[in-house]
């Protein structure tokens, strides 16, 4: 017994470090630890007020794209508002197409019932790790709760992971474990985008079937099944069409519409009728497996 | 070890990690090469500090460094390696006459080729570690180990960058 105790006096340096390596190794390989211990992420008080400060001298060199940002993204709004306010004329003055004033009237009316838009800043970014995050400056206070879209003026940017009162967390688009269910605009074809984990701009688009004709250059927005994302939302334009003879599925490249790198604002976006869609959703697979 | 070694640890420890936190985190040069300077703290401490210290001083800057990039224990377990194997390779390195009181693990006190010797090993054994971690396995091993040499030009040349400061500051 002596031996061993001595044994063990000696041998205790690399007992702690293999005791030390223990923790690490549970720290990296337990998800459940991780999301009990929600204080120790970067939606931490501490963590986040540090880092925002460290993102406030950056933000002086990037005040020029934002500019040419916010200016294209009002350009873009005023288009739009124009198209709604030339239906709104033709509508009034045309008796035949009253239906039409009617849809205008309903369109806009859904999208402010179901959707409400938060702007937040951008305190930490990364690009460059195989599962990236972002942390935005507004959190459980402001409304945010985990699960809400992300988007940016350009296309998606991800999903609402941790919320601390001031802080959010967000998974990043550019994350292995992300899927965005989406559709090819031109032909309504319905798949999904995941990262492969290499290239920022890069992500690939699975489950197209070698019977439809994606092209080089088609749009791919969020598709209308999802529960998170708006429909319609920008995700990128397809750089690569390739399939092999023995499979079914296509492989597409997508160029990303969000240049994360460069990220400096984003909405958040709160789907209001979220809730009722999954629970609904919820009862019908249930009822289904009975 | 006097308190004058021990103050210059402390500084060490701030500036490092200050760095780390602050500008390097979000830092890459090309995809390839990025900055641990953090590491720093442990390979720059005084060379007669118990071995326990080092290792218990990655893994606390380690995790640290993992709140802040959403990383929890990537950081943590790449700076335990080291520390544990910091007084190996000490002894490994050791000058003909043995370490002196008052010589310190700085390229300022024991030359270039000593500090090379002694810094490389281990920067080389974190890196690799770390990105191994990351790709969870060695199925991308090759890519792992071209950021790691190219990270560790990148992280030695900042450790250096720090030294000559503090060995200017002392003038």
């Amino acid at each position: 017994m002596g031996g061993l105790l001595q044994f063990l006096v000696r041998i205790r340096f690399f007992l702690l470090f293999i005791g030390l390596e223990g923790v690490c190794i549970y720290l990296l390989v337990s998800q459940n630890f991780y999301q009990r211990v929600v204080t120790l992420n970067s939606s931490n008080e501490v963590v986040a007020k540090t880092m925002a400060l460290s993102d406030a001298v950056s933000d002086y060199f990037y005040l020029a794209t934002i500019n040419s940002n916010l200016a294209a993204e009002n350009a873009e709004l005023r288009k739009q508002l124009m198209d709604i306010r030339l239906a709104e004329e033709f509508a009034k003055y045309d008796t035949l197409s009253h239906p039409l004033a009617s849809k205008v009237d309903s369109v806009i009316d859904e999208r402010t019932k179901i959707y409400d838009y938060r702007v937040a800043k951008v305190v930490n970014n990364s690009v460059n790790r195989l599962n990236n995050f972002l942390t935005i400056n507004k959190g459980s206070a402001d409304g945010i709760a985990p699960g809400m879209a992300v988007i940016s003026p350009e296309g998606v940017v991800g999903k609402i992971r941790y919320c601390s009162p001031n802080f959010s967390t967000v998974t990043s688009a550019l994350h292995q474990k992300m899927i965005i269910t989406s559709s090819i605009q031109r032909i309504g074809a319905s798949g999904a985008v995941t990262w492969p984990g290499n290239n920022p701009r890069m992500a690939k688009m699975q489950n197209i079937a070698r019977h439809l004709k994606p092209r080089v250059g088609d749009s791919v927005v969020t598709g209308e099944q999802s529960s998170v994302f708006p429909p319609g939302v920008m995700i990128g334009r397809i750089s690569k069409v390739d399939i092999k003879d023995n499979e079914t599925f296509f492989d597409i490249d997508v160029t990303l519409a969000t240049d994360f790198s460069t990220l400096q604002y984003v909405y958040v976006v709160y789907n209001k009728m979220k809730q009722q869609q999954d629970s609904l959703q919820a009862i019908t697979d249930f009822k289904m497996n009975e | 070890m006097n308190s004058r070694t021990i103050l210059t640890s402390i500084v060490y420890i701030i500036v490092f990690n200050a760095l780390q936190i602050l500008f390097m985190r979000q830092l890459d040069l090309f995809g390839l090469a990025f900055c641990f300077c953090y590491i720093g703290t442990v390979v720059l401490m005084p060379i007669k500090i118990n071995p326990t210290w080092p290792m218990l001083a990655g893994f606390a800057f380690g995790l640290v460094l993992d709140f802040f990039q959403d990383t929890p224990g990537l950081h943590a377990a790449a700076g335990v390696l080291t520390g544990y194997l910091r007084i190996f390779s000490l002894n490994f390195n050791t000058p003909p006459g043995g370490y002196e009181d008052y010589m310190q693990p700085t390229v300022y006190s024991m030359g270039v080729p000593w500090y090379l010797g002694y810094t490389l090993p281990l920067l080389f054994v974190h890196h690799l570690f770390l990105f191994l971690i990351e790709y969870a396995g060695i199925g991308q091993f090759l890519m792992a180990l071209i950021k790691t040499l190219c990270s560790m030009v990148f992280t030695i040349a900042v450790l250096l960058l720090v030294q000559a400061a503090s060995a200017s500051s002392k003038q």
